[in-house]
């Protein structure tokens, strides 16, 4: 263990909170060699101005459309899926923001008559994480930008895309800087700038482990008696345990002097222009988790059910921070969706060809990341999958969604540099189920389209 | 927007408020939301609707229902199954104050859920490591603090030099601090599992004072500390019911009045298994009452009745110059301290009636400007507001701003929220619809705007409900300033509406406040939020005696508020539940 690492991580923790640090790219692969492949999961909203965003069905041959641009160098590691179902919600057709909190789970959701629908078991990312397991304890990461802020809705399902169960939402990550030193961080100095005592840090491992068994005891005596629902509540606090337990042993074995990086500044996590910032180094910890060996599956929330916290005219060119007619105090997601047009400039338009360029960055980052298992790039042994809850947000539809995968030669299984029209949302989960080697799911049959 | 379908029901009110009907559906839309988020101009939902607190039909209560084991309970005295929850952040903290005497620095923790469609706050679920760390660190941080001080902590005041002193010590801290942590005696088995983590601990290198540390730690993080138990321990059955146990009820009361774990006097009555009795258990609850502790559950209930809450936290267009993160504060301020005054202290009336009506209030500087008043000097003070502009809490800021758009009121939130919480009509989202955006038109104010917008047949149906409730506060803009105009046109906000057998016939949000607050419907609707915040589920079914127990006691006090929370202790949705599905016996 590297303990100038140690001592420069607890510095790191001493910054404060709601600071974030990044990037974490100059990281290194450091654990052995790893076969399994990787899911990163991004929980869009609002969806596109489709005849903007859409290529036409079957092989991508053409010239991508406009919003699109920044992923032509890309495309033949695309797969563009437009007009899915979802069966996953039940409500309106137009009631597309209730479909947020199941449009991972893709099957019938849990009954009830909520805005905001729940799903009835796990999300995909944990059926697929579960299969996947991970040496370091966390089997998944999930982390969100700005969703925390207001207006916000105490409803589940509007704001927690996965789902370790029915009625077990997964609270994300907020604060980059936090996640960086809970992921890479290891024993703690005595005191700040101290070198760590490597006996004393043991010492204290044992005695964390030793109540956390204590924990893992009171947890199985509780709930014994209780009945099916509540024991489904217990058993996921159960699982929470056990991932922190493996998080603290895991604690060092990763190399996080080659996974981490100086910080080159400090980011408010709840100053909505500096949401870039947050999901910049997001998507940096992400990839540096994956690399690192810390996960195999990764999510990130880009906004709540909505997007009325995204303040897109604080940082996407071309948007303005506020003009005539706008119904809001600042240029929001969900303000796009309804108003997409003002003084004749598209801005929502504008700002899915922003998050395609950032989709297209990311690529490049897992483009330039060494491989492992024998991969050549990290990209070659993930699938990326940018989802969405809703079709346009001019229209808020529920039952025609887009979805694009991006996978470095479709991680062997799909059938890359094509667009597909039609299915439904739960064929895609079955075949990234496929593709990933969880074949052991609950989503039915794959598209046959989207396979090698 | 909110559109009907064909489903649309009103069902019954409570008995004593002379309705009859038919119950229909069950659960509610949504309880911590309501209608769409700003910047939505009336998109959303809508539909069929239905009156709550019915006494007969097949309501449900939400989540799991139905028999635990061999235990089946029907009928409009079978109250519900209970649903696990952890403590809210309010109810940890306050628990954590009272349990060692000192006020730790309060960690974050996840935001608060709803609590199985009672519009009223759960602890978020604890499903991944990151959470699990969360209350790890927040146990380390408060078991360090607690050590620092034995004399206070400990039963032998200080170290033993014994060891065979030190594990007495250590027992008996077992017994005494078990009982409070866990809000009721700890088992042999319990006891011994937390007298074996200090030997392991001491084991492992850590002198007494680290074990001691280490087990407190343990009792943190344990879910007989961080869940509501009393779905857990040996059930006590009444019938096909489960009657709660003297201690259960203890936490049950200190819960639901204090929002926090019970005071020696609970646990001193618990121990003598004197909380069993209707009276035993009303006594309690009106000495509770009496405590400075309810005061916080008073502000707790009205910011998450009305979704006041999150006003702090709401960006407005910054032409809106009265409203800062200061005044929304003070928003939330006003809303507890008018309900305080209303519900707590020697000179407080009780009265519902006030609740709707009072133009009485206490705000600082910076709100007054907003409401056009005068205040001098710092903090809340009494402020008699204009009577033809304020009158009760649905005039109030909090609520107000709460629902509207940055930049422009929104009459259907508005609207919704009345109906939802005042009225207890639930309204489901319709499906196959299509709704366009409300768009704001240079020439029409809101009102012209959003009736444009509902003329659609079958949007009709709850629009006909909805968009009155919300025009009648016209007169209030996106912060909850006064305003005569509105895009250069006078307001209109009067209106008529029919809501189940309740008519109303307004000109403004002060006529319609002052209807609002001599309804039945109203006033039963109180009384099935009360009781959703004491029991943190949705009622059903069987719940209908007890709302009617309640619905009586409110009326013979000439509904008096504190009567009504009181009365409800004594029904069986308080005392009593349906066993689980699937719980062992």
């Amino acid at each position: 263990m590297n303990k100038w690492e140690l001592s420069r991580r607890q510095l790191l923790r001493d910054l404060g909170l709601g600071a974030a640090c990044l990037p974490l790219l100059n990281a290194s692969v450091s654990k052995a060699a790893d076969v399994k492949k990787n899911l990163f999961i991004v929980a869009a909203t609002e969806g596109y101005r489709a005849s903007n965003w859409q290529p036409a069905d079957g092989a991508l041959t053409g010239p991508l459309p406009k919003s699109c641009v920044a992923l032509e160098k890309h495309k033949a590691d695309l797969i563009f899926l437009h007009t899915m179902a979802n069966k996953a919600f039940t409500g309106c057709g137009a009631c597309g923001h209730g479909a947020y909190g199941t449009a991972y789970y893709t099957l019938a959701p849990k009954g009830g008559t909520g805005e905001y629908a729940e799903p009835n078991g796990a999300t995909l990312d944990q059926v697929i994480a579960k299969s996947l397991g991970s040496d370091s304890g966390r089997i998944s990461f999930h982390a969100a930008t700005q969703i925390q802020l207001p207006p916000s809705n105490g409803g589940p399902g509007h704001n927690h895309a996965f789902w370790t169960g029915a009625g077990q939402p997964i609270n994300p990550e907020l604060d980059p800087y936090k996640t960086y030193a809970d992921m890479f961080g290891g024993a703690k100095p005595a005191a700040p700038g101290m070198p760590v005592d490597d006996t004393a840090a043991k010492a204290m491992l044992a005695r964390k482990q030793s109540i956390l068994d204590f924990v893992k005891g009171s947890l199985d005596r509780f709930k014994m008696r209780l009945g099916t629902d509540d024991r489904a509540i217990v058993d996921g606090h159960f699982s929470s345990i056990r991932e922190l337990e493996q998080q603290l042993m895991s604690a060092g074995t990763i190399n996080t002097g080659a996974c981490a990086s100086m910080p080159p500044g400090m980011i408010s996590i709840t100053d909505n222009t500096q949401y870039e910032k947050i999901y910049d180094a997001y998507i940096d910890i992400m990839i540096s988790a994956i690399r690192c060996g810390v996960t195999h599956v990764a999510t990130l929330q880009l906004a709540d059910a909505t997007g009325d916290s995204v303040n897109f005219g604080a940082y996407v060119p071309g948007v303005p921070a506020k003009g005539t007619g706008y119904k809001t105090a600042f240029r929001n997601w969900h303000d796009l969706g309804h108003n997409p047009v003002l003084g004749g400039v598209d801005h929502k338009q504008i700002v899915d060809q922003w998050w395609m360029a950032k989709l297209s960055v990311m690529i490049d980052k897992l483009k330039a990341s060494p491989g492992v298992g024998g991969a050549a790039t990290l990209f070659d042994s993930s699938v990326v999958l940018w989802g969405n809850h809703m079709h346009e947000g001019s229209d808020h539809g529920s039952q025609a969604i887009p979805w694009l995968l991006a996978s470095g030669g479709g991680a062997g299984y799909f059938k890359t540099g094509q667009c597909v029209g039609g299915g439904n949302t739960a064929m895609v989960a079955a075949d990234l189920c496929n593709a990933m080697g969880a074949t052991m799911h609950p989503f039915g049959s794959g598209n046959p389209a989207l396979k090698k | 927007m909110f559109c009907v379908n064909a489903r649309f029901r009103i069902v019954a009110l409570l008995m004593a408020a002379g309705c009859t009907g038919t119950v229909g559906g069950s659960g509610r839309s949504n309880g911590a939301g309501g209608g769409d988020n700003s910047g939505d101009n009336g998109n959303g939902a809508g539909g069929s609707s239905t009156t709550r607190g019915g006494n007969t039909g097949t309501g449900g209560a939400g989540g799991s229902g139905g028999s635990g084991g061999t235990m089946t309970a029907t009928g409009p005295d079978a109250p519900g199954p209970v649903q696990l929850r952890r403590l809210t952040n309010l109810e940890y903290w306050n628990t954590i104050h009272d349990l060692f005497g000192s006020s730790p620095t309060a960690s974050d923790f996840n935001k608060d859920l709803d609590a199985f469609q009672s519009g009223f706050g759960r602890g978020a679920a604890i499903t991944k490591g990151t959470d699990a760390r969360m209350f790890m660190d927040a146990s380390d941080g408060i078991a360090t603090a607690a050590v620092s001080n034995l004399t206070m902590l400990l039963p032998c005041k200080s170290v033993p030099a014994a060891a065979a002193d030190q594990d007495a010590c250590i027992k008996q801290f077992i017994t005494d601090f078990g009982l409070r942590a866990y809000r009721r005696p700890v088992n042999a088995d319990e006891s011994s599992d937390l007298f074996a983590l200090y030997t392991k601990q001491k084991m492992l290198g850590a002198s007494f004072t680290d074990a001691l540390q280490s087990m407190i730690v343990g009792i943190l993080q344990s879910p007989y500390f961080l869940y509501r138990w009393e779905l857990n321990t040996a059930p006590q059955k009444d019938g096909n019911l489960i009657k709660f146990n003297s201690y259960e009820i203890a936490s049950r009361l200190s819960y639901a009045f204090w929002s926090t774990m019970p005071d020696k006097t609970l646990f001193d009555a618990a121990a003598g298994n004197q909380l069993q009795t209707p009276d035993q258990i009303f006594a309690q609850a009106q000495r509770m009452m009496g405590d400075d502790k309810f005061k916080q559950t008073i502000r707790s209930f009205h910011l998450q009745w009305l979704n006041g809450e999150d006003v702090t936290g709401l960006q407005k267009d910054p032409t809106y110059t009265t409203f800062t993160p200061a005044v929304a504060q003070s928003m939330l301020d006003e809303t507890a301290e008018f309900a305080n005054r209303l519900l707590f202290g020697p000179q407080a009336t009780g009265k519902m009636d006030a609740l709707f009506t009072s133009n009485v209030t206490w705000i600082d500087a910076g709100l007054a400007k907003l409401y056009g008043a005068s205040v001098t000097g710092t903090g809340q003070q009494q402020v008699t507001l204009k009577p033809e502009q304020r009158a009760g809490i649905l005039t109030q800021a909090s609520f107000l701003a709460a629902h509207a758009n940055p930049d422009s009121d929104h009459p259907v939130r508005r609207g919704v929220e009345i109906l939802r919480h005042v009225l207890c009509v639930d309204i489901e989202i319709p499906k196959d619809i299509m709704v366009p955006p409300v768009m704001p038109q240079p020439d029409q104010t809101t009102r012209e705007t959003f009736t444009a917008h509902s003329v659609d047949p079958k949007c009709a149906g709850c629009h006909q409900m909805i968009d009155p409730l919300g025009f009648a506060f016209e007169h209030y803009d996106a912060v909850g300033g006064w305003r005569d105009i509105d895009n250069k046109k006078m307001v209109d906000s009067s209106g008529k509406a029919t809501i189940g057998t309740l008519s109303l016939d307004f000109k403004d949000a002060i006529g319609l406040s002052q209807q609002l607050a001599k309804s039945d419907e109203v006033k039963n609707c109180m009384g099935a939020e009360w009781l959703r915040f004491m029991i943190r589920r949705h009622e059903g079914d069987g719940d209908a005696a007890s709302l009617k127990a309640g619905s009586m006691a409110f009326s013979s006090s000439g509904y008096d508020l504190r009567e009504l929370i009181m009365s409800l202790t004594k029904t069986k949705a308080f005392t009593h539940r349906t066993p689980s599905v699937g719980e062992v016996f």
